[in-house]
């Protein structure tokens, strides 16, 4: 049955791109919803970070940054600034499968660490939703474009071993999400460019602050 | 490169997964096979469970184990089936070999039934082999009509048409995938067929999801329509939430709304609908929806009323897509500031005239509408100007009424409202001066209800006007309110109106229009309304105003008007007699009385009378009456011409008496010779003047006695030859039978002379025999007087000795003892004409001294001589006459014909007493000589 699906959806993209009368307005809508998905992210990744404070106690609850300066592999790498555009959606492609398979472990760290925080749990859980929603689009814009996509990571979070340490995991996790933080507002710039340059644009706005509800800004 | 190895790998899993199923079904048969429960049935029925679709043929069969055909030596052509109990026809299964049935049925129930396989044992005994449960049902319809609605941070909820009830356990999967292909299968929770919610964090937005539904059940599967969308162009947000509604200083028109957005992805940028209503109205305005197009946390609402409180309330949606409206808000209410009052309120009046010089004028005024007053009036300013001599009078006013006594003359009247921003503008009333004449009315008024409320339409007058005042009050007595006088102003715009308060149903209003021209009243017009009708509380009153022999007249007092509940239409008088179908007359409402005609003499009737409004009628209590035995007048019509006959016949009679009086004096009063021709007249002169004579001289007259005997002749009536005649006969017989029949109720008063004791009347039983005798003789007497015998007795100075005469003497002066004078007084006439014959052997009589009691002959005399005379012989009787000498006088008869009357003087006293006497006869001198005492 997956098999299923997946051919129909790559029969649907096919079917899409082959139309040329409709290529166009897919794909831009595809690169706008990566770049809302970008925003989105930008957006809650600073309250992520913040709620996976909270929650870790004393001492992550004043985002010491210090304790967050820990090594972690398997993190997207380099810049996205002034590369070619299949190839710099290829390399974003890699480093938000990365990160949602980083957050995949810190999530798993979680349900352990802190079963109660559900909040936090859903917050990395919606974070890990986007990311796949954001692969999912980088992924059709590249098979549309018939641009070769890696199906295996170099470096996959998922082989590398979760420490025994759980204040480890804490500083890992911390550092993960700071990344995450940083690599999103990288990701949600390189999309702001490719979306002014597709030609007969969309009207986006650039979203320089993200508002919450009730009126409660997050930075 | 890979995606052709995945697809080989899962043919051949699907290949090595059958060939699994065919061993593991091998297996189970086999392990069936050897189960000793298999071989100690009977039979069993291929297939075991089925399911089939409604509608479809079902074919089974029925294998019979040889253990029991051995066992009972049965084949399979004593196999017959059985669903539900009901024995199936012969032509749905036949036998394929000695052990095996097949049928084939066409299965109409939905549902499970029980299929049983029975065999025919003997003639008697029948088992049943063999069972199985059939179920049928029918397939999932494909899906429809599947979509989805996003509820951000919550849920995406998507919902179907499932199709048809299957009758059989359906499983429902929702499947969604997203572009990399990633698949996500929900199954619904058993119960559930039309909807399913993904909920958060599972939501793909910014992404195309890919989104069907799969039902299966035993009968088959089927799938639904896919649908694409990304999540985020179904959201359905939150609505906003109004936290504030605040005042713009300065600006009494502006109030500023602000909100909280609700929860969405930070790049959905949402537009809104702000609508708002004043507080006590149900009416929305809406902000111009160009106007909130824009993402935004608040609004400045312009346009307002000043001191005004509204509702607000929003909603939004993404400002760029079609997706869902919010839901709206709650509402967030907020005041404008004030303003001036907008117009003076409206202002009426009522006036009382207390005299020809003045009047006092109740003055009433409206508080102003919210709208109108802008803000809390803090109190009124009135000014009264009169037109003439321009007097001005000045008023502040915290009521809302002002009494002032003014004069007869013309007067404007100005009222301000002020608030604690400024005055309103001027209201105008003038109040005409009394002779004025007033301005037209309008020119037709009707007044009807409405939805439950009374509406008042006119025609205006053909002169411009101002505006109306519409009076109401209710009525509740004829042409009069008592209570309160409620008034309302209108446009002059308008020619309806409704009536805002103070109106109830069942109750009579009296509605006056009247219009302004330019502040001045015209004239009224007024109708009389109700709301709402009903029948009448009670009935009317009802009288009796004359009742006949066939006919009455009832009359019946109106209803109070606040009983009546409604315009009374007509009045029903309903009326019956016993057990007979009652009657009815409708009779205006105008009329208070009727006359029942044509009803049944002597007959009891029940009449009562029914006010009817157009709600119905309410019956007044029962009156109860019997009609007369006899019409008035009818008894006079009777009675009259009875009494006229039998006066016509008495007079008739009385004329024919006296045309025939000749005949009948002949035979009543036969001629009486003359006693002056007796010789006894000569005897009596020379005696009578010797007695007088001796009398004077006061010697006794005879000292022996002048009389010395009294001889008694008894003659025998029937003996003609003391008669003259035979018509003498007669009339005498009658007397006598006639004064036999009076003595029969004698008292016994008088007696025979005066000697006599009034105690030893003839009456008594002893001597009534000899009265009887009378009847067939007549008695002469031969009068013995003894001079010492009459103590009592003056002489009297005439003395009559018998007189020898050959007519009869008359009885009464024969036997005075014997008449019982008594009955006299019972109006025997013919006694009082009583007379009798005397012969000539009679010598002489006394009646004077013979008799106690007092005796009249009165000829042609009068009652009231006779009361007199009565009375003045009483008042001598006493002293004068020592009580028993009876008085005699003469009284001259105008005629020949003698007339004999007798009369008693104190007859009713003489019936008492013992002292009764004869009155004195008086005698004409023709006939019997003047008899002195």
């Amino acid at each position: 049955m997956e098999l299923g699906a997946g051919i129909l959806h790559v029969l649907l993209l096919l079917s899409l791109s082959c139309l040329n009368t409709s290529a166009a307005p897919v794909f831009n809508k595809t690169i706008k919803m990566c770049y809302q998905l970008a925003a989105e992210l930008n957006c809650s990744a600073p309250a992520l970070l913040h709620s996976y404070l909270l929650a870790q106690g004393h001492p992550f609850d004043n985002a010491n940054a210090a304790l967050c300066k820990v090594g972690v592999k398997c993190l997207p790498e380099g810049h996205l600034a002034n590369m070619e555009e299949n190839e710099m959606l290829k390399k974003i492609y890699i480093g938000v499968k990365q990160f949602d398979l980083h957050l995949k472990n810190v999530l798993v760290q979680q349900r352990n660490m802190n079963p109660h925080k559900k909040k936090l749990h859903n917050e990395l859980e919606n974070t890990r939703t986007q990311l796949i929603s954001l692969e999912s689009n980088i992924l059709s814009i590249l098979h549309t474009r018939g641009y070769p996509v890696p199906k295996e990571l170099e470096c996959s979070p998922e082989h590398n071993g979760s420490p025994d340490n759980l204040f480890v995991q804490k500083q890992q996790g911390c550092a993960i999400l700071q990344e995450f933080k940083r690599y999103v507002k990288k990701v949600l710039k390189s999309f702001h460019h490719l979306l002014r340059n597709i030609p007969g644009k969309a009207a986006v706005n650039h979203y320089s602050a993200c508002s919450t509800p009730f009126g409660l800004h997050s930075s | 490169m890979s995606r052709p190895v995945v697809v080989t790998t899962r043919i051949m899993f699907h290949q090595w997964g059958r060939l699994t199923l065919v061993v593991n079904l091998y297996i189970q048969i086999s392990v069936c096979f050897r189960t000793d429960s298999f071989i100690e049935r009977p039979a069993y029925i291929i297939p075991e469970s089925p399911v089939i679709k409604f509608g479809s043929q079902l074919e089974a069969s029925c294998i019979l184990s040889d253990s029991f055909i051995k066992e009972s030596d049965v084949d399979a052509n004593q196999i017959f089936w059985k669903l539900k109990e009901n024995r199936i026809p012969e032509d749905h299964f036949f036998t394929v070999n000695s052990t095996v049935s097949n049928i084939t049925l066409t299965i109409s129930i939905v549902g499970s039934a029980l299929l049983t396989c029975n065999v025919q044992l003997n003639e008697d005994q029948v088992t049943t082999v063999f069972g199985i449960q059939i179920t049928t049902g029918l397939p999932p319809d494909k899906p429809k009509n599947l979509s989805c609605i996003t509820y951000y941070d919550k849920n995406m909820t998507c919902s179907w048409d499932p199709g048809r009830y299957t009758y059989l356990p359906t499983s429902y999967r929702l499947k969604l995938s997203i572009a990399s292909g990633e698949l996500r299968p929900y199954e619904l929770p058993n119960g559930v067929n039309n909807s399913f919610a993904i909920l958060y964090p599972h939501i793909h937005y910014f992404v195309l999801n890919t989104i069907w539904v799969e039902a299966n059940n035993d009968l088959g599967s089927a799938k639904s329509v896919p649908i694409h969308l990304d999540p985020v162009d179904v959201i359905k947000p939150d609505p906003p939430v109004i936290y504030l509604v605040q005042q713009v200083d300065g600006i009494s028109t502006v109030l500023d709304v602000k909100w909280v957005n609700p929860a969405v992805p930070v790049t959905y940028k949402l537009k809104y609908n702000l609508r708002y209503r004043i507080l006590d109205t149900q009416e929305w305005r809406q902000v111009p929806p160009e106007d909130t197009e824009s993402h935004r946390e608040s609004f400045l609402v312009q346009n307002m009323k000043p001191f005004t409180d509204y509702a607000f309330t929003i909603r939004c949606k993404k400002n760029d897509g079609t997706e869902y409206w919010s839901d709206w808000s709650s509402e967030e209410i907020g005041k404008t500031l004030e303003a001036k009052p907008l117009r003076g309120p409206p202002i009426w009046r009522t006036i009382e005239n207390l005299d020809t010089q003045k009047r006092r004028i109740h003055f009433m005024w409206k508080e102003l509408d919210k709208s109108d007053a802008n803000g809390i009036i803090l109190g009124y300013q009135m000014t009264i100007k009169e037109k003439n001599s321009l007097k001005i009078q000045r008023i502040a006013i915290k009521d809302l009424e002002y009494n002032i006594t003014l004069s007869q003359a013309e007067y404007e009247i100005t009222l301000i409202a002020s608030n604690s921003v400024g005055n309103s503008s001027n209201e105008t009333l003038i109040v005409p001066a009394t002779w004025k004449s007033a301005l037209p009315p309008v020119k037709h008024l009707s007044v009807y209800p409405q939805d439950g409320q009374l509406i008042v339409e006119w025609k205006p007058p053909v002169s411009a006007v101002s505006g109306y005042v519409i009076e109401w009050c209710e009525e509740s007595r004829k042409d009069l309110c008592p209570g309160p006088l409620y008034w309302q102003r209108e446009q002059k715009t308008a020619n309806k109106a409704f009536l805002k308060e103070n109106v109830m149903p069942f109750k009579r209003y009296r509605i006056t229009i009247y219009p302004l021209y330019s502040g001045r009243p015209g004239a009224p017009l007024s109708k009389l309304t109700y709301l709402q009708q009903d029948r009448p509380v009670n009935g009317p009153l009802v009288h009796l105003k004359h009742v006949g022999k066939k006919e009455v007249e009832l009359m019946w007092n109106e209803i109070p008007v606040n009983e009546q509940r409604g315009f009374i239409t007509n009045y029903t008088i309903f009326y019956k007699n016993g057990n007979v179908n009652e009657s009815s007359i409708v009779v205006n409402a105008k009329y208070q009385e009727i006359i029942l005609n044509s009803l049944t003499g002597n007959t009891l009737y029940v009449v009562r009378v029914m006010a009817s409004t157009v709600k119905g009628g309410t019956n007044s209590s029962e009156v109860n009456f019997t009609t007369l035995n006899f019409a008035k007048g009818e008894i006079e019509a009777i009675v009259v011409p009875i009494c006229l006959g039998f006066l016509l016949i008495t007079m008739l009679t009385i004329l024919l008496c006296f045309n025939k009086r000749h005949l009948i004096k002949k035979y009543v009063w036969p001629n009486v010779p003359d006693p002056a021709n007796s010789r006894v007249v000569e005897w009596s002169s020379s005696t009578g003047n010797l007695i007088q004579n001796n009398l004077s001289s006061k010697e006794p007259m005879n000292p022996d006695g002048f009389i010395s005997d009294v001889t008694i002749i008894e003659a025998d009536v029937d003996d003609k030859k003391y008669l003259s005649n035979e018509d003498e006969i007669k009339p005498l017989t009658s007397l006598k039978k006639g004064k036999s029949t009076s003595e029969e109720h004698s008292s016994g008063i008088g007696g025979s002379s005066c000697m006599s004791s009034p105690r030893q009347s003839v009456s008594d039983s002893d001597e009534s025999e000899s009265v009887q005798n009378t009847t067939s003789t007549v008695q002469y007497s031969t009068v013995i007087v003894s001079g010492s015998g009459y103590r009592c007795q003056q002489p009297s100075a005439q003395v009559f000795t018998r007189s020898e005469s050959t007519q009869p003497l008359l009885e009464n002066e024969e036997k005075p003892d014997e008449h019982a004078y008594g009955n006299f007084g019972s109006c025997s006439t013919e006694v009082k004409r009583q007379y009798f014959k005397q012969n000539g052997s009679i010598r002489e009589t006394n009646l004077n001294e013979s008799h106690p009691n007092e005796a009249e002959i009165l000829g042609d005399m009068n009652e009231d001589d006779s009361f007199r005379l009565n009375q003045m012989k009483v008042s001598d009787q006493s002293p004068d006459l020592e009580g028993c000498c009876p008085t005699v006088e003469d009284i001259p008869s105008s005629n020949d014909q003698t007339v004999v009357k007798l009369e008693f003087l104190g007859f009713s006293a003489g019936l008492e007493t013992d002292q009764q006497s004869y009155m004195p006869q008086a005698v004409k001198h023709n006939s019997y000589m003047p008899q002195s005492k």
